[in-house]
């Protein structure tokens, strides 16, 4: 195995496939997953409707304050 | 400029905390929710003390006006596990909205005249950008550690 092969081989145990957003159908309504840029978790949904509009929720994580903490 | 990571601005918080206490009122003042795009400028941690700007804010169209608005529900403080939480009683929404890149939201005191007027509290970063297609727009606050968390702060050295 090249070097390469095993920092790909390496990269792809540690990280994995990134994740494909969720999409469902319900009531003619589809609702598709909004995934976080940077870590790939749930960011949000986008559910589009028969009649060509789309409602958009964003559910933001938490703003955290460390006080005394070093960075 | 592009919109900041999330943060709470430090600055006016600072202020509030200080002997000659401000009027920010997270209990019993209007606090609004203003969205931006990626064009904002504001640097919540840069030392200063800031208010709402319209600068990089989402244009004004169908539901959403200039200014934003009302941040949903009831503001509480609670201390949980440790951590003291500010939360709210619901989310907070714009029907029939037309938004597009939208990278963020800030949540400021729309009554506050000290240190600055309408001092911004804390700036918040959707983890994607987000756009509403006529429908309604949705910022659906976190349920953890309590429903409808905005922050926290930690207060164990």
């Amino acid at each position: 195995m090249t070097d390469t092969a095993f920092k790909e081989k390496i990269r792809s145990i540690s990280f994995g496939a990134p994740r494909r957003p969720q999409v469902k159908v319900v009531d003619d309504v589809k609702h598709v997953e909004l995934l976080d840029d940077t870590s790939g978790r749930r960011a949000g949904m986008e559910s589009h409707k028969p009649d060509g509009t789309w409602d958009c929720t964003m559910t933001p994580e938490v703003v955290r304050l460390p006080l005394n903490k070093e960075s | 400029m592009t919109f900041p990571a999330s943060s709470l601005y430090a600055a006016n918080l600072l202020a509030a905390w200080a002997a000659t206490a401000t009027d920010i009122d997270l209990d019993t003042h209007a606090l609004k929710v203003a969205l931006y795009t990626d064009s904002m400028t504001q640097d919540p941690t840069a030392g200063s003390a800031l208010g709402y700007s319209a600068t990089g804010e989402h244009a004004a169209t169908g539901n959403y006006t200039t200014g934003g608005a009302a941040l949903g529900g009831t503001v509480t403080w609670a201390v949980n596990s440790g951590l003291l939480v500010c939360s709210t009683s619901a989310v907070t929404s714009w029907a029939s909205a037309t938004l597009a890149n939208v990278y963020g939201c800030v949540i400021y005191d729309d009554e506050a005249t000290s240190p600055i007027a309408n001092a911004c509290i804390v700036a918040v970063k959707f983890g994607t950008v987000g756009s509403s297609g006529g429908g309604t727009f949705t910022i659906d606050w976190a349920d953890t550690p309590v429903t409808n968390t905005i922050f926290t702060i930690d207060p164990t050295p």
